[in-house]
């Protein structure tokens, strides 16, 4: 039973990270505690935590949480329970707010402040934010605009199946889904998961093969010139082109 | 033009009608006007409404086009009927948050140039996420076969059997709905207007969070929503937090779920067992934000009511209140049968 405590505390460390918040919304805990005088707010906040942390360690409830709620691989999620930003929020405010001298709560302000940026890391800071300057309207990679378009205009009012690569699979369907694909982000059958190794492996025949069976008639794809001139002798057409992309069209469908 | 057309719909549907949806929750005689409060009683009987009505209507196999029809046309008889009884209330609460702005400080300045700042980013940044391939191509689906996923959103063929998972929570249907109604492409929809008002949303929740906990002290308020602020955008240590799910992924269901629903949700929960007196309106507030919980996220049907558990037990048993603690057990009814039902389907 003991081995479902260690998982939560595995998924403790991985929500955690490296961070310094956890410490911060203890130090919070402890400071409403012992230094305010609300005991409405301690009893919520201290015993709310005090119980999520029973129910999250507890072998009994962890393993049946893991198995019969949640999942094990996303046990980390139960950690949403724990109203961290709201704690840590509401100690600092009332340290800062405990003084009455306006610099003190303006050195006591900045003080919290500092611990807060120094305690975690920034989402927009650059070299680590997820965040690029927007490339058009529909916030989605400008080539899978692109190779849509070009793929749209071609087919005009045909059917549409796409064999593409992951960095192309995830979108295309999200821009226009009237596009079907042979396989997607979910792999969902054995043939699916043979062509996506093809696909990655570079084997244009049995990109063609798999692609076929699946019902695709078009393949978006990084090929080399070599891997183009067995695209063309298995039929297909090139009708554009990204970057180092090439799209092509079955003619043989 | 017909941007503007279409900012001006997304206003009514993500602002006004919520706003008059939610008027008719708030207690009037004992709470003071609330735009936030109202905006967000708005949006969780929005939330519980369409998982009420998308759920049969999914195994059903009705038309995408008709649970519009029908969810949309309750939504605005709700809002017009509220508008017509509650209108003396919505005057008031505009007047008082006209006042409010007018009276604004220099920390309260501060704290929603810090929201502005997190709103800005998602309007003119670009953070995409492989999780789309479900949330956002579900919503295309959606309008392109007019079906409610009776298309697989990763190839586009029919499925044979529904995604149980998605179908119990259909947050995407939710957000297909939305860009059926103001006429923008689900992926403008998600990764632009969305975040604008749930963003807000959820400083809503702290806001109110604020006021309960400063009894007032509009310089504590302004700076406890300063320091959420700071808590948010300094929580990308990991990308599990509710912070990063908050200021990089907000139109996903479960990001919903951990921003601004689970916090909001400790609110009431908490409330439910502190006031002296309850009625049939508090327990109906907890019924719809149960039943959001369900909507956005299948995490959301097993989180919410552990989270009302736990404070069952810390503020409930403490105080012996076991009538409230068997009334908010009922509350979580929707999260009982859609585990239920989840469990019993193949």
């Amino acid at each position: 039973m003991l081995e479902y405590t260690k998982i939560a505390w595995e998924k403790l460390l991985l929500y955690l990270g490296d961070s310094w918040q956890y410490a911060l919304f203890l130090a919070a805990l402890f400071y409403l505690l012992f230094c305010s005088e609300d005991k409405k707010t301690k009893k919520l906040f201290a015993g709310y935590t005090m119980a999520f942390l029973v129910v999250f360690f507890c072998p009994v409830t962890a393993k049946i949480i893991m198995e019969f709620c949640v999942g094990e691989l996303v046990y980390w999620r139960m950690l949403w329970l724990l109203p961290i930003p709201l704690v840590i929020a509401f100690a600092g405010t009332k340290f800062v707010m405990r003084f009455s001298r306006w610099w003190k709560r303006l050195v006591a302000g900045i003080l919290v402040a500092v611990c807060l940026v120094f305690s975690g890391s920034c989402v927009y800071a650059p070299g680590s934010t997820p965040y690029v300057k927007a490339q058009n309207l529909n916030k989605l990679p400008q080539e899978v605009i692109s190779v849509c378009d070009q793929i749209g205009s071609f087919a005009g009012d045909g059917e549409v199946c796409v064999t593409a690569p992951y960095e192309f699979n995830v979108y295309i369907r999200q821009y226009d889904a009237s596009f079907g694909q042979t396989f997607g982000r979910r792999i969902q059958n054995k043939v699916q998961l043979k062509l996506s190794e093809e696909l990655y492996a570079g084997n244009i025949e049995e990109i063609v093969r798999l692609g076929r069976r699946l019902g695709g008639n078009y393949v978006i794809y990084p090929s080399s010139n070599e891997q183009h001139q067995r695209f063309l002798q298995e039929g297909y057409e090139q009708i554009g082109n990204y970057e180092s992309y090439r799209i092509y069209h079955d003619t043989k469908k | 033009m017909d941007s503007v057309v279409k900012i001006l719909f997304a206003v009514f549907w993500l602002g006004i009608i919520p706003f008059c949806v939610g008027v008719v929750l708030e207690r009037e005689k004992e709470e003071k006007e609330s735009l936030a409060k109202s905006v967000l009683f708005g949006y969780f009987v929005m939330f519980a409404l369409f998982e009420v009505l998308c759920v049969p209507a999914a195994f059903l196999k009705i038309s995408f086009s008709r649970l519009c029809l029908v969810y949309a046309g309750i939504v605005l008889i709700w809002a017009i009927l509220s508008f017509l009884i509650k209108r003396k209330r919505i005057w008031n609460c505009l007047k008082s948050f006209q006042k409010g702005l007018s009276g604004m400080t220099f920390l309260w300045c501060v704290a929603l140039l810090l929201i502005a700042v997190q709103i800005g980013v998602y309007v003119v940044g670009m953070a995409t996420d492989a999780d789309d391939a479900m949330y956002v191509a579900s919503a295309t689906t959606s309008l392109h076969t007019d079906g409610i996923f009776s298309y697989s959103c990763y190839s586009g063929r029919p499925v044979s059997v529904l995604p149980k998972r998605y179908v119990l929570s259909p947050f995407p249907i939710f957000l297909a709905f939305l860009s059926k109604m103001t006429g923008f492409h689900p992926t403008v929809m998600a990764h632009t207007i969305l975040p604008v008002f749930l963003v807000a949303a959820c400083y809503f929740v702290y806001s109110l969070w604020g006021r309960k906990l400063f009894d007032g002290d509009k310089k504590a308020e302004s700076l406890f929503l300063i320091f959420v602020s700071l808590v948010h955008i300094f929580s990308y240590y990991t990308v599990y937090t509710q912070g990063t799910f908050l200021l990089i992924r907000i139109w996903q269901g479960k990001a919903v779920l951990a921003a601004m629903l689970l916090p909001v949700l400790l609110y009431y929960g908490w409330m439910y067992f502190e006031k002296e007196k309850i009625g049939i309106l508090e327990w109906l507030q907890l019924l719809f934000l149960m039943t959001s919980c369900c909507l956005v996220s299948s995490m959301g049907i097993m989180l919410a009511p552990i989270m009302l558990g736990l404070v069952a037990v810390v503020c409930g048993f403490t105080r012996r209140r076991w009538k409230r603690i068997g009334s908010a057990l009922l509350s979580c009814l929707p999260s009982v049968i859609l585990a239920l039902v989840y469990l019993v389907l193949p």
